[in-house]
C-alpha cells in the first residue's frame, strides 16, 4: 500500500471525508472501468460504481491494513457486480433463438441487449469486441479476468479474495481468455460486415 | 510422441500465466522453445496481448461520480445520528414489552418464543461458551458464554442469569434486525452462509478478513460457511455473547454479537 494510501485511509477511518474524497478520488477510474466491463453499459457502470464506493466508506472502520487498500476496494467492486449480475441475470427474458432476413433461424450470439455494444467508451472495433466477449463470459470468468486486467493484482491475490486455490486461478484465467479468443475469431468479421449492412 | 495440438493445449496455460508474469524461469525458457516452433502459439500470444490491453484500458469515471457518492455519504451519516435515536427508542419498548410479558407470565423463568416462518423470517438460536443446557429437557433459545475470564461457565450462575436477561430482552429486536435486512434485501456477497453483526466495542480484530458492511450502526462482516466453526470457537476463546440466527432453508444465519 502506497504511503499516501495509508495516509488518506487513516485519516478517512477517523471520520475526515475529505481524505475519503481524496482515496475515492484517486482510485475512481479503475472501479469505473471494472464495473464498466462487468455490467457492459456506463449508465449500470455509474450505479454500480456508486454502490461499491459507498460501501467501501461503510466498511472502512473494519479494514485493518492487512491488505493492499487497492485489494480491498477492487474486491467490494467486483463482489457488487456480481450481486448485480445475478440478480439480473434472474429478470433477463430475451430468446436466444434468431431469424435473419433470409428466415434461416440462428441462435443469438448475444442474447442480452444490454451488453451490446453502444456507448461513449467504445472507441476501437477491437474495444466492441472485446466487451461484447466480455459478455459473453460468465460473470465468474469475467470477474476472474478482469480482476486480473484492470485491477492488477496477482494470482496469489485473487485466490485470496476469491477463496480459490493458486492453480484454480491460473487455468480459470486462461480459460477466459480462451474462450475470449475464439469469441473474437468467430465475431470480429460478422461484427464489421454487420455493421456495414447497417449503413 | 504429442501432436502440435496436444502441446499447444499444454502450452496454452502457460502462454496465459506468461502474460501475467507468472511463470517460472523454468517454464517460461520451456514456452519460449515452443514459440520459437509454434506459430499458432505466437499468434495467440499476440491477441492475448491485444486483449489485455484492451481490457486494461482505464476508462474515465463520469464527473458527477465522486460528488454524488459524497453526497450519499452525507445523508447517510445523518441519518445514521436520527436511527441511533430512534434504535433506542425501539429497544427500550422492546425491554418493556418483554418485561411486562415475563411478569404476566409469572413464571420463574423467562423463556422468549421466537416468532419465525420458515420460507422468510429467519430462526433464532443462541450460542456461547455453554452449550450443555439441552440437558434440562426443554431447549433453551438463549444460552451464553462466561461473562468474565477464567470463570468456568458452569460454575458462573450469577453472571450468567443477568447475561441471559440482556440477551432475552434483546432478542426480538434482534431478530427484527434480521428479517428487516432479508425484506429490504440488504446486500451480501455471494457463496457467504451469514452474517456477523458486530457491537462497535467488540473485539473485531479476528475478523478483518472478511468482507464487511455497515449496516444500522453496526457492521456486518459476512463469513463463509467453512469459517464458521472457527469463529463460533474464537467468539467462545473471547468469551462474547452472541446469538446465532438461523436464516431461510438453512443456507444464511447471522450471528450477533451483543457484547
Amino acid at each position: 500500500m502506497s504511503q499516501q494510501d495509508i495516509e488518506l485511509v487513516r485519516r478517512a477511518k477517523k471520520g475526515d471525508t475529505h481524505a475519503f474524497e481524496e482515496l475515492i478520488t484517486i482510485y475512481q477510474h479503475k472501479v469505473y472501468t471494472l464495473c464498466l466491463r462487468m455490467c457492459g453499459n456506463a449508465e449500470d457502470a455509474l450505479d454500480l460504481s456508486q454502490e461499491a464506493l459507498i460501501r467501501v466508506y461503510k466498511a472502512l472502520p473494519l479494514f485493518k491494513e492487512q491488505s493492499s487498500f487497492s485489494t480491498w476496494i477492487y474486491s467490494i467492486t467486483s463482489n457488487v457486480c456480481i450481486d448485480f449480475l445475478r440478480k439480473q441475470k434472474k429478470r433477463k427474458t430475451v430468446s436466444i433463438f434468431t431469424t435473419d432476413e433470409d428466415g434461416e433461424e440462428g441462435v443469438r450470439e448475444i442474447a442480452d441487449t444490454r451488453y451490446q455494444p453502444e456507448t461513449e467508451y467504445e472507441k476501437t472495433e477491437l474495444m466492441d469486441s472485446v466487451q461484447a466477449g466480455l459478455a459473453s463470459l460468465s460473470a465468474e470468468h469475467r470477474e476472474i479476468l478482469l480482476l486480473r486486467e484492470i485491477s492488477g493484482l496477482s494470482y496469489q491475490e485473487i485466490s485470496e479474495l476469491l477463496e480459490l486455490e493458486s492453480g484454480t486461478v491460473k487455468s480459470r484465467i486462461n480459460r477466459a481468455r480462451k474462450h475470449l479468443c475464439d469469441f473474437l475469431r468467430n465475431n470480429c468479421g460478422k461484427n464489421a460486415s454487420n455493421k456495414k449492412k447497417g449503413r | 510422441m504429442s501432436t502440435l495440438s496436444e502441446k499447444c493445449n499444454y502450452y496454452s496455460e502457460f502462454i496465459s500465466a506468461y502474460i501475467d508474469g507468472e511463470l517460472s524461469a523454468e517454464e517460461k525458457a520451456s514456452l519460449d522453445a515452443h514459440l520459437c516452433e509454434c506459430e499458432n502459439c505466437r499468434a495467440q500470444l499476440e491477441l492475448l496481448k491485444k486483449i489485455q490491453k484492451a481490457c486494461a484500458h482505464t476508462e474515465q469515471a463520469p464527473e458527477n461520480l465522486v460528488p454524488n457518492v459524497m453526497r450519499s455519504i452525507n445523508a447517510y451519516q445523518k441519518s445514521n445520528k436520527r436511527f441511533s435515536l430512534s434504535n433506542f427508542k425501539f429497544t427500550a419498548i422492546a425491554a418493556a414489552v418483554v418485561l411486562l410479558v415475563v411478569a404476566a407470565s409469572r413464571l420463574p423463568m423467562f423463556e422468549p418464543v421466537i416468532e419465525t416462518d420458515s420460507s422468510e423470517v429467519p430462526q433464532a438460536v443462541t450460542y456461547g461458551a455453554d452449550r450443555d443446557d439441552s440437558s434440562a429437557g426443554t431447549p433453551v433459545p438463549a444460552t451464553v458464554s462466561p461473562a468474565s475470564g477464567g470463570q468456568n461457565p458452569k460454575q458462573n450462575v450469577n453472571n450468567r442469569s443477568v447475561l441471559t436477561d440482556s440477551i432475552e430482552k434483546s432478542s426480538d429486536y434482534a431478530v427484527a434486525e434480521v428479517k428487516q435486512s432479508a425484506d429490504e434485501e440488504i446486500p451480501y456477497n455471494r457463496d457467504f452462509a451469514f452474517y456477523i453483526l458486530i457491537d462497535p466495542d467488540a473485539d473485531t480484530d479476528f475478523l478483518s478478513e472478511y468482507p464487511s458492511e455497515v449496516y444500522r450502526d453496526q457492521t456486518m462482516v459476512t463469513i463463509p460457511p467453512s469459517d464458521r466453526k472457527t469463529i463460533i470457537s474464537a467468539l467462545d476463546e473471547r468469551e462474547a455473547v452472541y446469538r446465532v440466527v438461523e436464516g431461510r432453508e438453512g443456507e444464511d444465519a447471522a450471528l450477533i454479537i451483543i457484547s
